[in-house]
């Protein structure tokens, strides 16, 4: 290995980054940090560009402008393995996925499969893999699931099963796509927590805006593809933010005890 | 926590050395928590059950071909045959100078039988792979080798020369002339499959369904207007045979073979990884579009090198990787060698079906793939058996600890 100079981590920066589809622009000169082990919440309205921003740091969609840099490395320079090691990824499609393809997959095999990136060819696991599997089960109160195939698994069951595979992946980094679609609120918020209690760095792609304020430090908002604000997460999903963003009445309600607010909504009349 | 979860990521592979390794130097993990001990014991029975499974399927392999050889018109007995076989391998044995055997039973074991066998075995395990990698890479449970017109392509080419004679297409043969249709068919397939230049999965299969109905309407209509003595000759070749096989007919499907079987076994991390998605295979570092671009070409170029040879022989590319899984899990790691053996081992027993059940009358090896084949893969899918694979082991040692 290369000798490397210590560098504070500086989060996962997005420089200047536009995706065009065609002439129709999905995100316009997205620019902002998320901050190094923080949780940052990104909201915004339906088809805002929120995935497809998600996408340019994961390699999926390449920025026609701009980039993406991981503590101050640019993600598209290196080799794909090597920005799968730093970067893990819960995305949307992957339950769906699974299912139609039928494969007949165990979530052992799901969990597995992440360790992929520290690997080459057709290698054995290690001991060191299992170990990290199982933990990572562990972490999300899955272990008993490890047996199972993961399509006879409740929708919940399956999203901790996603979460337990991007843990396992080792990565530092963490990158959430709308991680609570079909979840009952109690496991919305134990997975927003253990997401929290990782310590690491992660964007997460929300629709519920208390979720954002209750287990996120950070946010960015996005609207018609352009990022509008950034920074702290009680003072960025404020009243005045929401109402722009989302075009809703938003009302501030402090929680007992003073520290944390909620907001409730109203339709906007003309 | 996040101490335990990334102090063991950073630790680089040791492949060879785990499997030596005993209790006391694993990671707390496995020996702690209880899924940890529970994965980690079922493991070595998932070990030793794979290499069992590997092991009953080369002696299998092995059975197989002397049974083969020893079989047919002329009598041979399978010890007779063995010593046949080492003849020609090892120079200057005594039996082969002494006259133990006559021409006509060195003839029938050396020219006709093994080279039969061995195009079987060939075949079988190329359409398995084949089929395999098809699977994987479209994430289609139906997918098949003949998903991309491979076999319709091929049929055209093979019933333009029989009924046109060769001199049409430039003195080809039949096998030639079948490949070139093979390949030019999955050409066509590949650029009605594409959008904004990336091989999209469901316009490959609907492409695959249409331009293979085109391609048989052509050569239905080129067999039905032809002589009526080339009908059965059609036949033969759409449904399959291994009648003609000679030892220079298995070069080309056996260096495509190992060529693939390098690449898929290389690829067998990556493979795993699309199976589970795009998305999460590009999260996972793996290059979606190259491999799956690679998995395809290569998947054809198999299947048009078997076809050629042995013709259109169904089921056994569609019905064998998934045997393969229901045995040995869906890691492509263990599957694939499971669903390259087993293919061979199947195919060759469906050919000596196929030519001693009604003797001396040869039957399309096709109708056995397909007679013993789906009984067995029915049995095989029987309600309340459980998965193969680490994960079925798994569950059947904590149903019959529990």
């Amino acid at each position: 290995m290369s000798a490397r100079i210590y560098r504070a981590p500086e989060g996962l920066q997005f420089d200047g980054i536009t995706v065009e589809r065609g002439r129709r622009k999905l995100v316009t000169d997205a620019d902002f940090t998320a901050p190094a082990g923080q949780v940052t919440a990104l909201v915004g309205p339906n088809g805002s560009g929120k995935s497809t921003l998600l996408k340019t740091a994961y390699r999926l969609v390449r920025p026609d402008f701009g980039t993406v840099r991981l503590d101050g490395e640019d993600l598209w320079q290196m080799p794909r393995r090597q920005a799968a090691r730093q970067i893990a990824v819960m995305a949307q499609e992957s339950q769906t996925v699974v299912d139609s393809a039928g494969m007949g997959q165990s979530v052992l095999d799901i969990v597995l499969m992440a360790r992929s990136v520290h690997h080459s060819g057709f290698s054995p696991d290690t001991d060191a893999d299992l170990s990290t599997v199982v933990n990572s089960l562990e972490t999300v109160q899955a272990g008993h699931l490890a047996d199972r195939g993961f399509t006879e698994l409740s929708g919940g069951e399956k999203q901790r099963v996603l979460l337990a595979r991007a843990l396992a992946q080792g990565a530092g980094t963490l990158l959430l796509d709308e991680p609570t679609n079909h979840l009952d609120i109690a496991f919305q918020m134990e997975l927003l927590h253990i997401v929290r209690e990782l310590g690491l760095t992660a964007i997460v792609a929300l629709h519920d805006l208390n979720l954002a304020l209750a287990y996120c430090d950070y946010a960015a908002v996005l609207s018609s593809g352009r990022l509008i604000d950034h920074g702290p997460v009680n003072q960025v999903l404020t009243e005045a933010q929401v109402r722009t963003a989302f075009g809703v009445r938003a009302s501030t309600m402090t929680l007992s005890g003073g520290q944390q607010t909620r907001l409730a909504f109203q339709r906007l009349e003309h | 926590m996040r101490g335990g979860l990334h102090g063991t990521a950073e630790q680089p592979a040791e492949p060879s050395v785990t499997e030596t390794r005993d209790e006391s130097s694993s990671p707390p993990e496995l020996q702690t928590s209880v899924t940890g001990r529970r994965v980690a014991a079922t493991r070595r029975w998932v070990l030793r059950f794979q290499r069992l499974i590997v092991v009953l399927l080369l002696c299998g392999t092995v059975g197989i071909v002397l049974l083969s050889v020893s079989t047919g018109p002329i009598s041979v007995s399978l010890f007779d045959a063995g010593r046949l076989v080492l003849g020609h391998l090892i120079p200057g044995v005594p039996w082969m100078s002494d006259g133990t055997y006559t021409g006509l039973e060195d003839q029938a074991v050396w020219q006709f039988r093994l080279p039969r066998v061995l195009l079987a075995l060939l075949g079988g395990a190329g359409l398995a792979l084949a089929g395999a990698l098809m699977q994987a890479v479209v994430r289609n449970p139906l997918a098949e080798p003949y998903l991309l017109g491979v076999s319709s392509g091929a049929g055209l080419g093979a019933v333009v020369v029989i009924s046109f004679g060769s001199a049409v297409v430039g003195g080809l043969s039949i096998s030639l002339a079948a490949f070139l249709g093979a390949l030019v068919a999955t050409g066509a397939v590949f650029l009605c499959a594409r959008q904004d230049g990336v091989v999209i999965p469901t316009r490959l299969i609907l492409a695959g369904v249409a331009l293979g109905s085109l391609l048989s309407a052509f050569t239905s209509f080129l067999t039905l207007t032809g002589d009526a003595h080339q009908v059965f000759s059609v036949m033969f070749f759409l449904l399959g045979s291994l009648s003609a096989a000679s030892f220079g007919q298995l070069a080309l499907p056996a260096i495509v073979l190992a060529a693939v079987l390098v690449f898929a076994m290389f690829n067998a991390r990556g493979l795993n990884a699309l199976m589970a998605g795009d998305e999460t295979a590009t999260a996972l570092g793996v290059n979606v579009h190259t491999l799956r671009l690679g998995s395809l070409g290569l998947a054809a170029l198999l299947t048009a090198s078997v076809v050629a040879v042995c013709g259109g022989i169904g089921f056994v590319g569609l019905i064998i990787p998934h045997t393969a899984r229901l045995l040995v899990g869906s890691d492509h790691r263990s599957m694939i060698p499971v669903a390259v053996l087993g293919g061979a081992l199947f195919l060759a027993v469906a050919d000596l079906a196929a030519r001693t059940v009604a003797a001396p009358t040869e039957v399309p090896i096709g109708i056995f793939t397909a007679a013993i084949g789906a009984p067995f893969f029915l049995w095989l899918l029987r309600p309340g058996r459980t998965r193969g694979g680490l994960a079925g082991l798994l569950r059947r040692h904590r149903e019959t600890s529990a």
